[in-house]
């Protein structure tokens, strides 16, 4: 039974065999000349990589005072260029010399690594073979190896060619032999068979990349109340995820090191980087799609501007394509206002993966050309988050820019802004900037709302009153302390001809009104919301704060809500 | 026998007093002390949850809390029932996002009472 376990062990330790207690050779990848850091699977055709023979003695009865390795190469894969930097004694008497169109048939009685007795022992030769050199590295000194704190015996420089598609580059550079000998007592030690082992790097067998030097970056554009360090860019290449890359503050990425080869594609898909789909529809969707949003798409649809005329109040085709969602038929519809409305009175219209759904990019040049006449042309416009990545590999940089839009977000406040030149009348035609701790919107105008907050016996009790007689909708997200309150209704004093709308979640409250009738919501309209109080809550101070909110006039204009 | 019985009696009659309840003053806090007439004070620049603030006022009643953003937008408003002198209270921050905030007590006229710029944390 030992015997069989032992036989199954044995590959595996010569495989990683070292010397143990005499010297190990290895050869190590000591980055590029021009970047240290560069990893060797980054390594590209034309680049000079750098590698180092390195010399452990692991024998602490005797110092290595000489040292003779062979290193063979495909000169089909590699030239070996420039001066060596040897790493011996100072005083130390280094050699090389070069045999050409030779190769090591390597001795199959002893392993591959045990370079003295490949070397030493009968059974492997030099023989000619066109496409392969070997270089013989030797140095003698007088005082021991390894004054250089690395172990580095010598340190080379390949430049790295391309040897076809079809070539092999397995085991490229090698280490075919190795003598090591002390020389510091009477007479010469000569490391013994076994004893001098190539560990643990013996080959360098790395197929080097295209040689494309063009420097990739990705610029994801969005609106200020968009962190981009909350979406990430993932990289596929012939359709194998690559690299998933968050952006930074400016929306930047780079992607110079997963686009690599002009003979396959790349594509870039953009997707949410915050903490879950539900926390996506919390700060930005149910911020972006809102009342006020359906109240401008109604103004289109069915108000003053008659049924179905599209451009005759939404002017913007970002904003059109936004709020058609229905069909899409290219048309706003009141089946498109209708379907707004009923997400924002609560039924979600999404359902699940709203990322997805709702986020919407399109290349930069695109989004800016944009207009109403494309939307209601039918004008193709690729508004997605997967685009594929075609660089030209002869400029020197290449930048893929982008630009963002929320579906639902009619009026704009989510998304990225198109150039004056694009939209001269920029719909909704803002002149009020509200900027809170959560998010900043532009309105045509303000309108007060008062709020004020009690303890009565064991409930907590929020009141708003509306202020204006000009809103025909309007909105709130209410953050309550959860942890000592339990929400239990919402009263509605909004008139007879008010659509009211109130859902909550764990600690937030959305509610609000929307009068479908062409009329405004009745002045002085109150919004109660009453909660269960903890016993030992005996101050109101803090107990509740208003996220976000959002209100719209009788043409469908956004409002901005000052609260008194 | 007896002996043992004497212990049970005495809890017996124990469990049957009536509980003596006091009105306890408790000190204030010396960090929320104000040695004028009036005066808000908060445990210190920052707060967390469920920390106090003493509003002393000459004149008790009705008054309200409001709280601004650093942009000076109402984000909250409350209502409280005040003594003369001192009123010790909590102040929750569950409910409002970390930031500097600025404090406003006022009366039902709407004059600012005191106001007080913190950190909630």
């Amino acid at each position: 039974m030992i015997k069989k376990l032992l036989f199954l062990l044995v590959p595996l330790f010569v495989f990683t065999q070292t010397s143990g207690d005499g010297a190990d050779i290895s050869l190590e990848y000591l980055g590029t000349t021009v970047d240290s850091s560069k990893p060797l699977s980054k390594v590209q055709v034309n680049d000079t990589i750098v590698v180092a023979i390195d010399i452990s003695n692991l024998d602490d009865q005797h110092k290595i005072t000489y040292a003779h390795i062979d290193v063979e190469y495909n000169t089909a894969a590699f030239a070996r260029i420039g001066d060596p930097t040897w790493k011996t004694p100072t005083g130390a008497q280094n050699s090389i010399f070069a045999w050409n169109n030779i190769r090591w048939t390597r001795n199959d009685q002893y392993d591959d690594n045990d370079l003295w007795a490949q070397w030493s022992q009968s059974g492997g030769s030099y023989g000619a073979a066109n496409g392969w050199n070997v270089d013989h590295w030797q140095a003698i000194s007088t005082t021991e190896f390894g004054d250089d704190t690395y172990g580095h015996f010598v340190e080379l420089k390949f430049k790295v060619k391309d040897a076809g598609s079809a070539h092999d580059y397995t085991e490229n550079i090698f280490i075919t032999m190795a003598r090591i000998a002390d020389n510091s007592g009477a007479s010469e030690y000569v490391y013994p068979v076994g004893e001098v082992r190539a560990h643990p790097t013996q080959a360098i067998s790395h197929t080097p990349l295209e040689d494309l030097d063009s420097n990739l970056s990705i610029n994801v554009d969005t609106n200020s109340n968009v962190d981009p360090t909350k979406l990430k860019v993932i990289i596929k290449e012939d359709g194998t995820q690559v690299a998933s890359l968050p952006l930074d503050s400016n929306g930047d990425v780079t992607i110079t090191d997963y686009v690599i080869s002009s003979a396959k594609t790349y594509t870039a898909e953009l997707a949410y980087n915050g903490s879950g789909d539900d926390n996506y529809v919390t700060d930005w969707l149910d911020n972006a799609f809102t009342v006020s949003d359906v109240a401008y798409l109604l103004t289109e649809t069915e108000g003053g501007a008659g049924h179905g005329n599209p451009g005759a109040v939404i002017t913007n085709g970002i904003s059109a394509l936004h709020g058609d969602l229905a069909d899409p038929t290219r048309q706003l519809t009141p089946q498109d206002a209708y379907k707004m409305l009923v997400h924002v009175l609560g039924d979600d219209i999404f359902s699940e993966d709203h990322f997805t759904k709702s986020f919407r990019a399109a290349r930069k040049a695109d989004f800016d050309a944009f207009t109403m006449n494309h939307f209601v042309n039918d004008s193709i416009f690729y508004y997605q988050l997967v685009d594929t990545i075609v660089p030209n590999w002869s400029a020197t940089n290449n930048k893929f820019e982008y630009k963002t839009g929320i579906l639902g977000d009619v009026n704009l406040n989510y998304s990225s802004a198109q150039p004056e030149s694009t939209t001269s009348n920029p719909s909704p035609n803002p002149t009020v900037t509200r900027q809170t701790s959560t998010e900043s919107k532009t309105g045509v105008g303000t309108a007060k709302v008062a709020v004020t907050s009690k303890i009565e016996e064991d409930k907590f009790i929020v009141e708003l009153t509306l202020g204006s007689e000009e809103l025909i909708a309007s909105q709130f997200k209410l953050i309550f302390d959860q942890t000592r309150l339990t929400f239990d209704e919402v009263n509605f004093d909004t008139g007879n001809n008010t659509t009211n709308f109130a859902y909550a979640g764990d600690k937030l409250i959305n509610f609000g009104s929307i009068n479908q009738q062409k009329a405004a919501i009745k002045k002085d309209s109150k919004y109660i919301l009453t909660f269960t109080k903890g016993a030992s809550v005996d101050s109101p101070a803090g107990l509740f704060s208003i996220r976000n909110f959002d209100a719209a006039n009788l043409k469908g204009e956004l409002i901005i809500l000052d609260f008194e | 026998m007896k002996k043992y019985l004497y212990p049970f009696m005495a809890l017996a009659l124990t469990g049957c007093m009536r509980d003596i309840k006091e009105d306890v003053q408790y000190p204030i806090e010396q960090s929320l002390t104000i040695n004028e007439a009036t005066g808000l004070k908060f445990e210190g620049p920052s707060i967390s949850d469920a920390s106090q603030f003493n509003f002393k006022v000459e004149t008790g009643g009705t008054y309200y809390i409001v709280i601004k953003d650093h942009l000076k937008n109402t984000i909250s408003k409350s209502e409280i029932k005040t003594n003369i002198g001192d009123n010790v209270l909590r102040f929750y921050t569950n409910a409002i996002p970390d930031g500097d905030y600025f404090i406003e007590f006022k009366d039902p006229q709407d004059n600012v009472i005191e106001s007080n710029k913190i950190t909630i944390q």
